[in-house]
């Protein structure tokens, strides 16, 4: 006898938005299973994680404005900019991308919920609780201090003696497994739920993108977990893994950490490449331009992510051959991304083009993520990062890709998703406003820092000495840094603006290409009852404009001229 | 078909968690000195006997998913319990070992053999330890009567975890215990 | 290039002009990680040889009232336990050697100038001076701190 349908009980009531407003209230939101309650979850976290962590790098950058400050002490300092890299990477930026990806896959593939939506929930509230852990450490005897890498011997016990790191190991291991699971959850769902029809190559290139995702997660998160729970180990248990008084490795800690950290940028950047593909497709009125090559780099991308940990360790003496074999396939990498780069290029060519807030973020990633690209190749070379590592070189690097690339791609994906998550448009000049102060407030922040790695100034120290023009380099980092700063604040008001009294959206308000649009603004509980037919990449446009689909032009080139 | 694909993935992720700590293992073991700890404190037969359990448990739980296929709620409770035995003796014996090694006062910390050796047969055995929960709570279940009709995915899927742990000791039982026999450095 | 415990590394230097190189240690080590400058002094085989020569001699023997009694004072407060001052009986290894201390340009790995005025600061209070550093505070009186700064500043 087949097994009968498990009959989950809807609520009577529509869901809450975005806010407390339904008569269920809180209660509500802690015990939603609903995928698209969980995304805006996911991103509230992101979003209170956002200003935690700014709130901490703002305070070192204060501390940074003049030489020889001493606004903060070292150890603070410390415990700042270490909480600084571990929020922005594990609290928000994974957050974010889970928070899009649990709220728009199963709407992109015509599907309801996720796989399994309880196991959604208890992803998003162990990510959750992992943050708190971590942040509870300031109230438990001080943050961790060794860095956002925490590198052994720093990380051992006789050297950090308060129990910061034992948080973040902690906090660190329930988080992971809240993002390991989610990353199942969407994995199994984009293989297994959609819509008849949808075969692989129709998906939305931001599907694709959070299935190779997923399987990075999968693959590498176990390295960072073997590591921390090794820490703890020679920690509480005075086992001997990494200290090599004892036999133990020091180095044994940075391989482990960098076999993860190195997929992890990837894992943050591939579904920020795939909010991008949507945008540009959408806003140049035109298919993504040569859509197997994009998902097709973003499998090498994948698969190489493993092959590149070493260029981390360069100045650890593994040896020329080592070394030579990661410089080679650290510069190869750059190629995939590259790839992307020119399809998005050619996305824009001859389309015509609508410059909402969305698409200059569009735009503005394509120069910054470049400049960061560039200097990561830079210092592929052996010798190069030789004298460029741990410097502001590196810091400038890392935030052109992080905050160019991974944070630009979740703005823009507000900006394009908000009307539908919320039902409800953000104001559209104080949008352009937020965009144009925090462009300039970024590249104020961090162009000057490639000159500061270069003169010398070393990463994570809490002052420096007067020498020559480092003091006015590290005020106009500071005076940007300040700048983004605000330019959040005005983020912030522009969405509870919009929520309190945002005019309201419709399904559709930028004519776009993929199922989420076919729903209403919000979409209701169910999603669908029933979806469109999915014969191309661009069903909803297909359904519009049924004299012009894709499917009706196999094989050719689709939609140069098409709008 | 979702639950399959989905403890795949479970199982992925958790070969490459051993992975790391057999990596770490091994690279301590290419150390001069540790391969003498490793004979001297292991003994690949007691422990060889135990794996033969947890092998046999395999068997066994293929033996109850095939009586829950075939709609035999009888034997697939008699089978259940003693895959859960096997599984309880393996756990039991990996206890008699790791008490015998504190006692000569080998332990987490003594040296990089003992931390490398006792975590990774550590979290293999808390491995062995959820599963045998998740099998008792299945066996309640099937007690109840809420597997006496075949259709459920359950018992392929969680078979799929079951047969992994058995898979890791496998390797472990190879690298640690068989091996140091075969190799002179 | 990284210093790891348990690893032996080498990198090699080309220096092609005689003068004073400033460096820094890059991999964060901790507290202190901003204040552990290097300062690289290149020199002709002919000024180096002289310089080791130098360096090999014992510590300059105190002339004045006030050094011999900082010597003394030396001697007396467990200095010699981290501290070595070749040609006394310090020989401790904990901290920096002091034998030609007086010598150095500057102090504490490059965070001050080495000066009486920041030497008797340092003898005051080293935690107040560069917080974290494992040298204790020891409750010196002020004559103490007069008479030790006097012995150290003339370690040549």
């Amino acid at each position: 006898m087949a097994p009968q349908p498990v009959l989950v009980p809807e609520p009577e009531q529509p869901l809450p938005s975005l806010g407390l407003d339904s008569s269920q209230g809180l209660l509500q939101w802690i015990s939603a299973v609903d995928h698209k309650q969980l995304g805006i979850m996911y991103l509230w976290v992101a979003l209170l994680f956002l200003l935690a962590g700014g709130l901490e790098i703002l305070l070192v950058r204060v501390q940074l404005f003049v030489p020889r400050n001493t606004f903060l002490s070292p150890e603070t300092y410390n415990q700042l900019f270490t909480m600084h890299g571990t929020t922005r990477v594990f609290l928000v930026a994974m957050p974010a991308i889970f928070g899009y990806a649990t709220y728009l896959v199963p709407l992109m593939i015509g599907a309801n919920d996720l796989a399994y939506p309880r196991l959604n929930a208890l992803s998003l509230w162990l990510t959750f609780f992992g943050g708190c852990l971590l942040y509870f450490s300031f109230l438990a005897g001080g943050g961790p201090d060794a860095g956002w890498f925490n590198y052994a011997p720093l990380n051992q016990y006789n050297y950090s003696s308060s129990p910061g790191i034992d948080y973040y190991c902690a906090g660190l291991l329930l988080s992971g497994i809240g993002t390991v699971t989610a990353a199942i959850n969407l994995v199994v769902t984009i293989l297994r739920y959609r819509i008849p029809g949808m075969r692989l190559k129709d998906m939305p290139v931001f599907v694709w993108m959070i299935l190779l995702t997923g399987f990075l997660v999968v693959a590498a998160f176990p390295a960072l977990n073997a590591a921390l729970a090794m820490l703890l180990l020679d920690r509480q248990l005075h086992a001997h893994f990494f200290n090599a008084d004892a036999g133990g490795s020091a180095v044994l800690w940075q391989h482990l950490f960098w076999l993860f950290g190195h997929p992890e940028v990837y894992i943050l950047i591939l579904p920020a490449f795939g909010i991008f593909s949507e945008i540009f497709a959408v806003f140049s009125r035109k298919p993504v331009f040569g859509y197997a090559f994009i998902v097709g780099s973003g499998i090498a991308i994948a698969l190489l992510a493993f092959g590149v940990w070493v260029h981390h360790m360069f100045a650890v003496g593994l040896g020329n051959t080592v070394n030579g074999f990661f410089s080679a396939s650290s510069m190869l990498i750059g190629v995939p991304t590259g790839i992307k780069i020119f399809n998005w290029l050619a996305t824009m060519y001859k389309g015509s083009l609508r410059f909402t807030v969305a698409m200059r973020f569009a735009v503005a990633f394509l120069v910054e993520f470049t400049i960061g690209g560039l200097s990561g190749i830079s210092f592929a070379i052996v010798p190069i990062d030789l004298q460029l590592t741990d410097t502001y070189y590196v810091v400038a690097h890392i935030h052109y890709v992080f905050i160019g690339g991974t944070l630009f791609g979740l703005f823009a994906g507000l900006f394009y998703w908000f009307p539908k998550i919320s039902g409800k448009l953000l104001d559209e000049r104080l949008s352009r406003w937020f965009f144009w102060l925090f462009v300039l407030g970024f590249n104020a922040t961090f162009l000057v820092q490639h000159v500061l790695g270069a003169l010398g100034m070393s990463r994570r120290i809490y002052t420096y000495p007067d020498l020559p023009g480092w003091a006015i380099l590290n005020q106009i980092s500071t005076l940007g840094g300040f700048l983004m700063g605000a330019a959040t604040l005005l983020l912030l008001y522009i969405i509870v603006k919009a929520i309190r009294r945002g005019p309201a959206a419709p399904p559709d308000p930028w004519d776009a290409y993929t199922l989420e649009w076919t729903t209403s603004s919000p979409p209701t509980l169910q999603n669908f009852d029933r979806v469109i037919p999915v014969r191309s990449a661009r069903p909803y446009r297909d359904y519009k404009r049924p004299d012009d689909a894709d499917y009706l032009k196999p094989g050719k080139k689709k939609g140069v001229h098409g709008k | 078909m979702e639950n399959k694909l989905l403890i795949q993935l479970v199982v992925a992720t958790e070969a490459m968690f051993f992975a790391a700590l057999l990596i770490a293992f091994v690279s301590f073991s290419l150390v001069p000195g540790f391969r003498e700890q490793q004979l001297a404190a292991l003994d690949w037969r007691t422990t060889g006997l135990v794996t033969g359990l947890l092998f046999a448990s395999s068997f066994t739980y293929m033996r109850a998913e095939a009586s829950y296929r075939r709609g035999a709620p009888g034997r697939l409770r008699l089978w259940l319990l003693v895959t859960i035995a096997l599984g309880a003796l393996f756990l039991l014996g990996q206890a008699r070992e790791f008490e015998g090694l504190f006692q000569r006062h080998l332990d987490l910390s003594s040296n990089t053999f003992g931390t490398s050796f006792f975590t990774l047969t550590g979290f293999h055995g808390l491995h062995v330890l959820v599963g045998l929960l998740v099998l008792g709570i299945l066996t309640g279940l099937s007690f109840a009567g809420d597997y006496d009709r075949p259709g459920s995915t359950i018992f392929s899927t969680v078979g799929v975890y079951w047969h992994f742990v058995d898979i890791v000791w496998a390797v472990v039982f190879l690298v640690v215990y068989v091996l140091p026999h075969f190799t002179r450095l | 290039m990284d210093v790891i415990p348990g690893r032996q590394n080498h990198v090699w230097v080309t220096i092609k002009e005689p003068g004073v190189y400033e460096g820094a240690c890059n991999e964060f080590c901790g507290q202190q990680h901003a204040w552990m400058r290097i300062r690289v002094v290149a020199q002709t085989p002919a000024d180096y040889a002289r310089w080791l020569h130098a360096t090999d001699q014992p510590a300059a023997l105190p002339t004045t009232a006030q050094a011999q009694q900082g010597a003394a004072l030396f001697a007396h407060y467990a200095c010699s336990s981290c501290h070595q001052i070749k040609g006394t009986a310090a020989h401790g290894h904990q901290g920096p050697e002091l034998t030609h201390f007086a010598s150095r340009r500057t102090m504490l790995a490059g965070l001050l100038p080495n000066t009486p005025a920041n030497v008797s600061r340092w003898l005051t209070n080293p935690q107040a001076v560069k917080p974290g550093a494992h040298m204790p505070r020891f409750i010196f009186g002020q004559d103490s701190i007069r008479a030790l700064t006097a012995y150290l500043t003339q370690l040549h």
